[in-house]
């Protein structure tokens, strides 16, 4: 008993060690990343150290290529959200229901884009719609980015269609709610909030996308772009300052999601008290009520 | 079928059945055939048709030098046919100069030169090098945070893990860069110690190893390996694993004999998403080797299409890629024993 | 709301090679509190189902109100069902639930609204139409189930065991309120349950139902004091059951020579000699030979004495009889003695047995 408690103690320790380590490579890249930001220096350094400045915060509201290229991104991720959601909505639904001997080729067709690597999905877009004399651009972003984005989402949709609960639909069927309404009322609202998840992943995979968007793109650019172009073309800490502001809206956002999820998990942990309470009560008022209600085993009729 | 009609009617079911063929025909299946038919053909522009054209060239010159001359009136006809038959044909020879006709076959694969060859090699060899790495390094991450930790520590710890993923992949990978630089933060803090020197350039080379891509492309996808064990490893009954314990099971046992095979799924999608990742990454190695030593595949797939414009090389190129991440993905399959079903959930 | 009846007519239900309902004749009459009483299997979901309009069985009619119900899907018919979980709509305040069918019919929204409070008000629910359901109690959902239901004025109402998912205390409550709201109503309701209890308190008739048969249909004393069936009599209370083979008949009594000696009982089943029987008593109606004095009954045996159960107004007593166990139900009384051990006569009358051709047994 004492070896195998000194055992996990000594790979606990190893353990937190190792998570230590871990966590110092996870985080080390952003302060130095951070940190270049601030630094005077023309050139994105930690290292050639010229004194603090704010100044590269300035000349990122002076880039224009760097706000159009925001600007795209935008544009881009939220028509990666009018595409794909619909797309990835349509193949769970019917992928949920289908009970046939090609629902598993087509639930592997339709999450193949996933498994493909990004620089294919765009490669094939664009020779695709050359053939339609489409050449690169936002448009084609928007679709080559679809193309996989769609399959996150209809995977979030099948994991939240496969928790419903398939009688609350029969019940509407049976109080005489037709197809459309039921889905409008017990389906749809069901889906809401991985309709918000859905897109909010959406959204980060599109701005967040390189290997795709770099075949797609053509002349035009995004963010990711444009700081891809920039590596080979002069750097300077302006890019530094990007990073900043999305590690900066993502401990916001995160901390504004634990502060929700914990408040919303004190709302309904009261509520259950509460419940819980109403029903002894309601126990307390049938006892009172009389024996007629107290019988515990089987009641006999009365003997012939 | 029934089952769908039943629960959405034939107006919803419809359109269902509408976007999902849409989506699949000109989203995935279509671009992916037609990049596969780019690949299967190429345009010859052959050094006898010039020739050709030389020779014609010639012959007209020729017989319009005759035709200047004074001729018998049933000469000059036939040399104006002449003249008019060989215009036509050079007319006809220069448009096939200009664009030849599609040749099918599998040259932009056999044509593949050896030292092509051998980046893609190398780059499938790195990116499975890449893949194991980052099993080893997410394996004991993805199990404290499943299993050994209070629920409010392993919040903060997968909120550890997602906050590098706030920046893009890019700047993900120029942190590294910055400190492996040569006079980056590793080498500054060897050379503050007197360890090298950066007058007499006696910096640790980091960005010439092949392991500094490593370094970078680990980090740059740890997610995609950390999040499916995780997400397999928390449907474990902590029970199981207590009650391995509890048997006298050693920590490598029990991890061998009851964590590892329950996580199967798990670690199976971690390797297919890490894999294709790193094979098909194009930012990583363009940024950490600065485009200067060591091309990936994808790389050369890159320049194949907007450095030489030859995008039959370039669709050939990517189609190899796509194969080898399908055989992958069946040897992961094969190898953890899951269904397609399990992949990607 | 006026109830209609119904009637299953040599309806038939099939799933591939598996018959879920046999061939079944059922007449449930208007305004009735019927009940189907089965184990878990037996096919009474099935023919719930059936009638609901989920499914259409594989062959036979089911008619409503006199009307052939074939082809009219669950929104067609005049019958709501309450469903074994409630099936509330967690997304939707409690009077949108009520109202939902009001709303499907293309009601406004106030009249909806109207109705819905006034339906809140009969199940005892005024006043929470604005609350979500997980922000009701048990009893309360249960409540909130079938004013939902019964704003669509059906004229059947279907219940597929709606009372499980609640505590005992709660259940038995539940009871008595739903009685209430079918005598207020007048809809008829068939309430599916496998809970003996609930079928003989709350019904004007039950249906037991075995292995996809419905294998007899009375009140609860018919039921209970008349079983027709080996299952019946033992599904439904507690029995004591001898086997054996007819020996002798005697005026509607059967001789049964058992392994335990002959024993004479109703015969039940108009069984001639030398048919298998089984010879059904209640514990309650098995008693110490020579006690509470009067005159010895016909039938006796001798039976080890095992143990005891003290259930307060009576004891339970666990005999056992060269192999068979036996119940036997002793009033608590002044003269039975604190301890009851070793070798006893035991003894019934030959009208409190019951003979029934041999055939299954309830499990239970």
């Amino acid at each position: 008993m004492s070896a195998q408690s000194s055992e996990n103690r000594v790979a606990q320790a190893i353990l937190n060690g190792y998570l230590a380590v871990f966590f110092l490579y996870m985080f080390a890249p952003l302060i130095v990343m951070s940190l270049a930001a601030f630094n005077a220096y023309d050139y994105p350094s930690v290292t050639q150290w010229r004194g603090w400045t704010l100044k590269w915060f300035s000349a990122l509201a002076e880039d224009d290529r760097i706000l159009i290229g925001l600007q795209n991104t935008v544009v881009v991720a939220l028509g990666v959200i009018v595409i794909s959601l619909p797309l990835g909505l349509a193949g769970a639904f019917i992928l949920t229901r289908l009970q046939s001997r090609w629902t598993g080729l087509l639930y592997a067709a339709l999450v193949s884009p996933i498994l493909t690597p990004g620089i294919i999905l765009g490669i094939s877009t664009l020779i695709f719609w050359r053939n339609f004399d489409v050449p690169g651009g936002l448009f084609l972003t928007v679709l080559a980015q679809s193309s996989f984005i769609a399959s996150y989402s209809m995977l979030l949709f099948m994991a939240r269609l496969q928790r419903q609960d398939r009688v609350l639909e029969e019940a509407a069927l049976d109080l005489g709610g037709s197809n459309l309404l039921v889905f409008r009322r017990i389906t749809l609202p069901f889906l809401y909030p991985t309709i918000a998840t859905a897109s909010v992943i959406a959204f980060l995979q599109s701005i967040e996308n390189y290997n795709t968007t770099v075949f797609a793109i053509g002349g035009d650019w995004t963010l990711v772009t444009e700081i891809g172009s920039r590596f080979r073309f002069g750097l300077s800490p302006v890019i530094n300052v990007i990073g900043v502001i999305f590690v900066v809206l993502t401990v916001v956002a995160a901390t504004l999601y634990a502060y929700y999820r914990e408040r919303e998990r004190k709302r309904v942990l009261a509520i259950e008290l509460e419940l819980r309470a109403m029903d002894r009560q309601a126990r307390l008022a049938a006892k009172r009520r009389g024996p007629e209600a107290d019988e515990t085993a089987v009641p006999l009729p009365a003997r012939a | 079928m029934n089952e769908l009609l039943r629960s959405y009617g034939r107006g919803l079911t419809g359109l269902f059945v509408g976007l999902t063929i849409v989506w699949l025909a000109v989203l995935v299946i279509v671009p992916q055939a037609m990049m596969l038919e780019q690949s299967l053909w190429s345009k010859e522009r052959g050094s006898e048709i010039s020739l050709r054209i030389d020779r014609a060239y010639t012959e007209l010159e020729t017989a319009k030098f005759d035709l200047a001359g004074d001729l018998a009136p049933d000469k000059k006809a036939e040399l104006e046919d002449a003249v008019s038959r060989l215009e036509a044909e050079i007319a006809e020879l220069e448009a096939q100069e200009q664009d030849p006709p599609k040749v099918y076959g599998l040259q932009n694969y056999t044509k593949m030169s050896g030292l092509h060859f051998n980046i893609f090699v190398k780059t499938i060899a790195y990116a499975a090098l890449v893949t194991l790495l980052a099993l080893v390094v997410c394996y004991p991450i993805a199990y404290a945070v499943a299993h050994l930790s209070t629920p409010r520590k392993a919040a903060l710890l997968l909120l550890g893990l997602t906050i590098p993923y706030a920046i893009n992949e890019l700047l993900r990978v120029y942190a590294w860069l910055m400190i492996l630089d040569y006079q980056g933060v590793i080498n500054s803090f060897l050379a503050a110690i007197g360890f090298v020197s950066f007058e007499a350039k006696t910096w640790v080379p980091f960005l010439e190893y092949s392991g500094s891509v490593f370094v970078a492309m680990i980090y740059a996808y740890i997610l995609f390996m950390v999040f499916p064990i995780y997400n397999t490893l928390e449907t474990l009954d902590r029970n199981q694993i207590e009650a391995a314990k509890d048997l006298g099971g050693s920590i490598w046992l029990t991890h061998r004999r009851v964590v590892i095979p329950h996580a199967k799924p798990g670690i199976a999608v971690g390797c297919i998403m890490t894999f294709m990742l790193s094979a098909g990454s194009y930012a990583v190695p363009q940024i950490m080797t600065r485009g200067k030593s060591g091309d990936w595949f994808s790389q050369l797939i890159y320049r194949q299409f907007f450095e030489s414009f030859n995008w039959n090389v370039g669709a050939a190129y990517s189609f190899t890629l796509l194969i080898a991440c399908i055989v992958f993905i069946f040897l992961m399959m094969a190898i953890f024993k899951v269904g397609i079903r399990d992949i990607a959930k | 709301m006026h109830g209609k009846n119904v009637e299953l007519s040599e309806a038939v239900m099939r799933f591939g090679d598996f018959t879920a309902v046999h061939r079944s004749n059922l007449e449930i009459e208007a305004g009735e509190f019927f009940s189907i009483l089965g184990p878990s299997g037996c096919g009474k979901t099935t023919i719930l189902r059936m009638i609901s309009g989920f499914i259409e069985p594989s062959e036979g009619r089911i008619l409503i109100g006199g009307e052939d119900m074939r082809g009219r899907g669950p929104n067609n018919r005049p019958t709501a069902l309450i469903f074994q979980n409630l099936a509330l709509f967690p997304l939707m305040t409690v009077w949108e639930n009520v109202a939902f069918g009001l709303e499907a019919r293309g009601v406004d929204k106030a009249a909806r609204r109207k109705r819905a409070e006034e339906l809140l008000a009969l199940v005892d629910l005024a006043g929470q139409g604005g609350k979500k359901p997980t922000e009701l109690s048990g009893g309360q959902r249960q409540r909130v189930a079938v004013a939902r239901a019964l704003a669509v004025e059906p004229s059947v109402l279907l219940l597929d065991e709606p009372l499980s998912a609640l505590d005992l205390k709660l259940r038995q409550h539940m009871r008595s309120e739903l009685r209430e709201i079918q005598r207020k109503t007048g809809v008829t309701f068939v309430f599916i349950t496998h809970d003996q209890g609930e079928a003989l308190t709350m019904s004007d008739r039950v249906a037991v139902m075995n292995q996809g048969r419905v294998e007899q249909i009375g009140s609860a004393d018919e039921i209970y004091l008349n079983p027709r069936t080996p299952f019946v009599a033992t599904f439904v209370g507690q029995q004591n059951v001898f086997r054996g083979k007819v020996a002798g008949l005697d005026e509607g009594l059967a001789q049964v020579e058992t392994s335990l000696g002959r024993f004479l009982g109703i015969n039940g089943d108009g069984l001639g000699v030398g048919d298998d029987a089984m010879v059904f008593v209640r514990p309650e109606r098995l008693g110490l030979v020579g006690r509470n004095g009067g005159a010895a009954p016909g039938n006796q045996l001798e039976a080890e004495v095992e143990g005891r159960e003290l259930e307060g107004p009576f004891i339970n007593m666990f005999l056992n009889a060269q192999g068979l166990p036996l119940t036997m139900h002793v009033t608590n009384s002044a003269e039975m003695p604190a301890q009851l051990a070793g070798r006893q006569k035991v003894g019934f009358r030959s009208e409190d047995a019951l003979v029934l051709r041999a055939g299954d047994l309830a499990d239970e």
